[in-house]
């Protein structure tokens, strides 16, 4: 085996052991008391039956509502072409800007009807705070699928119908796949959105235990059911991508669907639909926050703000930037020497923190690294500056920025680095020439993501920040937790302000997709 | 150029000379760090203020309402003071071992012996009372009496109430287990769970809101919550729609929620830390903590808030003052994971 390919493996296992750390460190800390019939039994026995399917129904309902906001509009956009097809680009993206627990906070204050208390607003809720993620990949899955499939059964005499269910289903199960995985992570994952509307869910159940016996043992033992299940699920979906993906592999860009017309009632409509979708997910919501802003101008402390913004954009980039530098390293290793499945496979496993509840990821890293610990010895004072922070935010939201990266791997054939070995480049710079094309806007789309969901995230700031820190999201927890949303409104848009720039990339990404820029040369040809 | 370089080169000096001067102002500067559960905006900070521009030192704070103990646990030096609304917390840290007996001469003159810990490790800095908020419209305060009676089927589909599993409802279904009796303590949680208009939720301010809104005719809340919510132009008219009812006052009386403030493990700054803990002792501090957390003061000679004194004037209370059924922090604390699974057990979160 040569130097490289096991390297290769060693650093396959440290990222595996990175992203499973706080997950294994929980079940380590609770093995010893989990089967003595303590609290896992009795949650079990109790609560948790209801509240594990109380979850599966919000995720599968949250999984309607992402699908018909996001995937839908996705699909349009990448197949036609008509007037307004950049907006609704836009308005599937908008929803970003806002975290679910504070359209929960908006709507529960603004509204006094029962069902925005039901966990059919939940469902919506979080169905919509994932519509931009699943119109994001199905759009990156739609501009890749040739229309000569559908033709070609076209012309075998297949009709819509069965067009529809013999060629375009299949082709959109991976994307679909990887959108169910992203709502079900997000709806299971979610404790801050379901308590403020008080519903029952796993997550909710999990972690009153904890805040209610103030046992980071207890929290252990019954986060179990949760790390168990994720990790197992996780495991699949890395094999499953790796197996029968691989051998079924997306066809490259140079295949990339052309745009035909749409019909203007469709387009209509299709534009109607995407408004509607995006009026519930950020223009209302949005439309409320400006209101308060306006009502609370004047006793607002604009000294802090500043700072907070200082505080919350220098976390989030240090975030981005650590899980941009893990993602290119991975990437150049995982094409270094050859195919490797469990290098592949190993970068999956950060998926699983998605599925954990950011509380019982943070209490993690707080148990970890106590007085005493390893890891308190061994980061000194770090220990008491944001770094727990960005390396806890890093672990969570590194799929938004790894899966893209394995994805534009896959389709960067190794024979491109050796041509650009046989024209002289070195390795390194034969893999930086090989996977520009598509590592580069992959990693970009995946740091803007990551930025964007590190500077919306609360829990782990407010379990794990240092003396004297302060940021946008704390500020709008300590607000919105007593009602008075009017005073957290500034802070919200602070931090949508901070997000515009990552959001318009993303946006500008979305519209070149398949535009004759990123067309491969077989498609502009075809043009 | 070399001009330019040597006009640069004093700027540079006074720059680099005013940085070194402010940098060793901060330094002596004493820092006093507090960690707490209450937020930065709220109560706390203004008599942090108060305290800082009395002593001349910097109060920074770790403010976090989830997983305080765990992060006292986890790091018992970090900070040197450690402030709660929930004084159940700081028992639970107490027997953790994460806490230093207050040494302070003042604060055992000041503070009544009952709101002292027996060892001395923490103290009760105010107290609230966990009462019944009802609708004025819909209910007349003859008809309320006790806890007990909430469980009644008279008040089925009636009551509204945050999560059982809330520090402030797990506080008062201990003080249930430890002045009823375990069965019948188990009887009266799980009839207000039948009564319950709806699952559980929001916070206690959220439960008047939902009497307004005639989702419900009673909650259970803390007594400050209504002359905050009467300040609150947003939500005065909550505050409007409901009065406020001491239960159990001819018979044992009613129960009350702590806050309080202790000394972790933390020595360097040990003289200031104490300095802090006597400051919200004394009467200056009480006052503070009375104005702005509409509590009730430990002192005998602080009187409640002006907004205070009005309440359960209905049921015939004066000047705010009610009998309390005192139950000690350790008869609670002991029991705080047998209540957690019978409200686990009784599903009192679940959807209704």
């Amino acid at each position: 085996m040569s130097a490289i390919r096991i390297a290769r493996s060693a650093f396959a296992l440290v990222l595996a052991a990175c992203a499973l750390l706080p997950a294994g460190y929980l079940l380590l800390a609770a093995l010893p008391v989990l089967f003595d019939g303590g609290w896992l039994a009795h949650f079990a026995s109790t609560s948790l039956p209801h509240q594990a399917r109380t979850s599966l129904w919000v995720a599968m309902e949250a999984s309607a509502v992402a699908f018909s906001a996001g995937a839908i509009p996705a699909v349009v956009v990448s197949r036609f072409d008509f007037r307004g097809r950049q907006v609704v680009g836009l308005m599937a993206l908008l929803p970003l800007l806002f975290a679910p627990s504070v359209t929960a906070a908006t709507w529960t204050v603004s509204f006094s009807s029962a069902f925005f208390e039901s966990r059919h607003a939940l469902a919506i809720q979080h169905g919509l705070t994932c519509s931009p993620y699943v119109f994001i990949v199905f759009r990156i899955a739609a501009a890749r699928i040739p229309n000569s499939f559908s033709e070609l059964a076209a012309g075998l005499g297949l009709g819509p119908w069965q067009r529809l269910r013999r060629v375009h289903l299949p082709a959109y199960a991976v994307p679909a796949a990887a959108g169910l995985m992203i709502v079900f992570a997000q709806a299971i994952g979610d404790y801050a959105a379901a308590e403020r509307l008080g519903i029952d869910t796993l997550s909710v159940g999990v972690l009153n235990l904890w805040l209610a016996s103030q046992n980071s043992l207890v929290a252990a033992t019954v986060a179990v059911v949760m790390i168990v299940p994720s990790v197992l699920l996780v495991a699949v979906a890395a094999w499953a991508s790796t197996s029968i993906i691989s051998q079924n592999p997306i066809p490259p860009a140079s295949a990339a669907a052309y745009r035909k017309p749409l019909a203007t009632p469709a387009a209509s409509a299709i534009v109607s639909w995407s408004v509607l979708c995006s009026l519930a997910g950020f223009w209302m919501p949005e439309a409320l926050t400006l209101r308060w802003a306006w009502l609370k101008w004047e006793s607002t402390r604009f000294a802090s703000i500043p700072g907070d913004m200082i505080n919350a954009a220098g976390t989030s980039l240090c975030t981005a930037l650590v899980v941009a530098a893990i993602c290119a390293i991975t990437a150049l290793l995982l094409r270094s020497g050859g195919r490797s499945s469990l290098a592949e496979r190993m970068p999956w496993l950060f998926l699983s923190n998605y599925f954990l509840p950011s509380l019982v990821l943070a209490l993690a890293f707080v148990m970890m690294s106590r007085d005493g610990s390893v890891a308190a010895q061994w980061l000194g004072s770090w220990r008491d500056s944001r770094l727990l922070i960005v390396v806890s935010e890093s672990l969570r939201f590194m799929p938004f920025a790894m899966l893209p990266v394995l994805d534009a791997l896959r389709r960067t054939p190794n024979a491109t680095i050796e041509a650009a070995r046989a024209f002289g480049a070195g390795p390194v710079s034969a893999r930086m020439v090989a996977f520009a094309g598509h590592l580069r806007p992959a990693l970009l789309l995946g740091c803007a993501l990551v930025f964007m969901e590190s500077l919306k995230e609360l829990d782990m700031s407010l379990m794990l920040q240092p003396f004297g820190y302060s940021s946008p999201a704390l500020k709008i927890y300590a607000f919105s937790r007593f009602q008075n949303m009017d005073r957290a409104a500034v802070w919200v848009l602070i931090t949508q302000a901070l997000m515009l720039l990552p959001l318009l990339l993303c946006w500008r990404r979305m519209n070149r997709l398949g535009s004759p820029h990123t067309a491969g040369p077989a498609q502009r040809a075809a043009r | 150029m070399p001009h330019l370089k040597q006009r640069w080169i004093p700027s540079l000096l006074i720059l680099v000379s005013a940085l070194t001067t402010s940098a060793g102002t901060l330094a002596q500067q004493r820092e006093l760090r507090v960690i707490s559960d209450r937020t930065d905006q709220g109560v706390l900070r203004p008599i942090l203020d108060a305290f800082e521009a009395r002593s001349g030192a910097k109060v920074s704070g770790v403010f976090m309402d989830q997983g305080l103990v765990n992060r006292l646990e986890s790091r018992p030096t970090e900070a040197d003071v450690v402030i709660t609304k929930d004084a159940e917390l700081l028992d639970i840290a107490a027997q953790r071992g994460l806490l230093d007996p207050i040494k302070s001469a003042k604060i055992t003159a000041a503070i009544p012996p009952e709101f002292m810990d027996p060892s001395g490790r923490y103290f009760v800095d105010a107290y609230r009372a966990r009462v019944i908020f009802y609708s004025k419209a819909r209910v007349k305060p003859g008809e309320l009496s006790t806890y007990e009676d909430l469980a009644s089927p008279k008040w089925k589909g009636r009551i509204c109430v945050r999560s059982g599993t809330h520090d402030y409802n797990l506080a008062l279904f201990g003080q249930f287990f430890a002045s009823f009796g375990e069965t019948k303590a188990r009887e009266v949680i799980s009839g207000i769970r039948d009564n319950l208009a709806r699952a559980p939720k929001g916070n206690d301010r959220e439960q008047a809101r939902a009497i307004f809104e005639g989702k419900c005719d009673v909650a259970l809340m803390n007594t400050y919550y209504h002359p905050m919510m009467a300040e609150n132009p947003e939500q005065k008219a909550w505050a409007e729609a409901v009065g406020v009812y001491f239960p159990s006052q001819a018979t044992t009386g009613t129960f009350i929620m702590r806050s309080a403030a202790a000394l972790t493990k933390a020595t360097d700054n040990r003289d200031l830390a104490t300095a802090l803990l006597e400051f919200i002792a004394s009467k200056e501090g009480q006052q503070l903590m009375v104005d702005r957390t509409k509590q009730y003061s430990v002192l005998r000679d602080v009187s409640a808030h002006p907004l205070m004194v009005k309440l359960g004037e209905e049921q015939g209370l004066v000047n705010g003052r009610f009998k309390i059924d005192f139950v000690p922090l350790n008869r609670i604390a002991g029991r705080r994971d047998e209540v957690i699974k019978l409200v686990n057990e009784l599903r009192f979160d679940a959807e209704r």
